[in-house]
């Protein structure tokens, strides 16, 4: 082997070192991206998830509902009842007040089931005291015609223990026009 | 002569044209009126977040506020819808080893007992605690049923589920 051909050979040998290092330092970079990606969206989930995996609702806005107070000092959890209750037929989107009042100290979870189907058309994420989810999906639109419907509303305390506090289902007339 | 009745004619057809004018234009600027409404909560009725009793029993508030457009001859009624314990059984239970519990009874507002037994097959699911036909506070009572295999000094808790609606 010459001399100019023994550099060329040890030029092409650096050349393929170089270009290794540079695939492999790019690896490394793309690796690194996406673990950082990856812990940045479970940081962000984590935020609405306490310590026990229950998720506070991101959907309910502040509900600043004027509600008279006559059960004084009483600890108690206030409930809210409904009336008749109507929406349109063909449509997911149904526009009722799902609330936690504010003079409570307790998470609130609905669930809402129509007639005697126990499997829920919706479930919210837990509602923070004076709060409220306004409009919510359900999983199927409803014909025409008059329905049970009842809020099926669990209450969890907000001291970290998440305890399941007394509890209530709300039943009201639904009317699908 | 001649000036003023043409003058007195222009003011004339003048004020005629006016309101026409703006009758044109109120029939132009017709406007589509959207409402969409949200269905609001029409009451409100406190439960008790928690109960604490002794030997005795106590007495428990429930409360109904906010009472909006309940029609004539209904009520909001107040019902036990279910329990923690198994099969909706009213009892409350203790982290004691082997684990033990005690049942508890309640009484209406009107004076019914509400229990669970299986041997009589009493059923607490379903029954009326209490009802409003407007806002205020009534009273059930709630005791231990001091029976069978328990321990003293330990705390035995569970918790209710309540049923409401205007019936």
């Amino acid at each position: 082997m010459t001399k100019e051909v023994y550099e060329n050979h040890m030029q092409e040998q650096a050349r393929k070192k170089k270009t290794l290092w540079a695939a492999i330092i790019l690896v490394v970079i793309i690796a690194i991206a996406g673990i950082a990606w990856t812990a940045y969206h479970a940081g962000m989930a984590q935020n609405n998830e306490n310590s026990k995996g229950i998720v506070i609702s991101e959907d309910a806005r502040d509900w600043d509902e004027d509600l008279d107070n006559i059960s004084g000092n009483q600890k108690g959890i206030k409930i809210p009842g409904y009336g008749d209750i109507t929406v349109s037929s063909g449509t997911k989107t149904w526009k009722i007040t799902l609330a936690n009042p504010r003079d409570n100290d307790c998470y609130f979870k609905y669930e809402i089931t129509i007639g005697e189907d126990t499997t829920p058309i919706y479930e919210s994420d837990l509602i923070e005291p004076g709060k409220a989810i306004t409009e919510f999906e359900v999983t199927e639109p409803l014909e025409k015609g008059d329905y049970d419907i009842c809020f099926h509303i669990a209450t969890y305390s907000t001291d970290g223990e998440n305890t399941r506090l007394n509890g209530a289902n709300v039943k009201a007339l639904l009317h699908v026009m | 002569m001649k000036k003023r009745s043409i003058l007195a004619l222009i003011a004339a057809v003048s004020c005629m044209v006016m309101p026409m004018t703006a009758m044109a234009s109120e029939e132009t600027t017709q406007q589509d009126i959207n409402v969409t409404l949200t269905a609001e909560p029409e009451y409100t009725v406190t439960i008790p977040a928690s109960v604490t009793m002794g030997n005795e029993g106590t007495n428990v508030d429930v409360t109904a506020e906010n009472v909006k457009n309940l029609p004539e001859g209904k009520k909001i009624s107040v019902t036990i819808a279910g329990t923690s314990g198994y099969r909706n059984q009213m009892v409350l239970e203790a982290q004691t080893s082997p684990k033990t519990s005690i049942r508890y009874q309640i009484l209406s507002e009107t004076g019914e007992l509400i229990e669970t037994n299986a041997s009589t097959g009493a059923v607490g699911v379903g029954k009326e605690v209490v009802s409003f036909t407007e806002s205020g506070t009534k009273q059930y009572g709630i005791k231990p049923v001091i029976a069978g295999r328990y321990e003293y000094n330990v705390p035995y808790t569970g918790s209710i589920t309540f049923g409401i609606q205007i019936l």
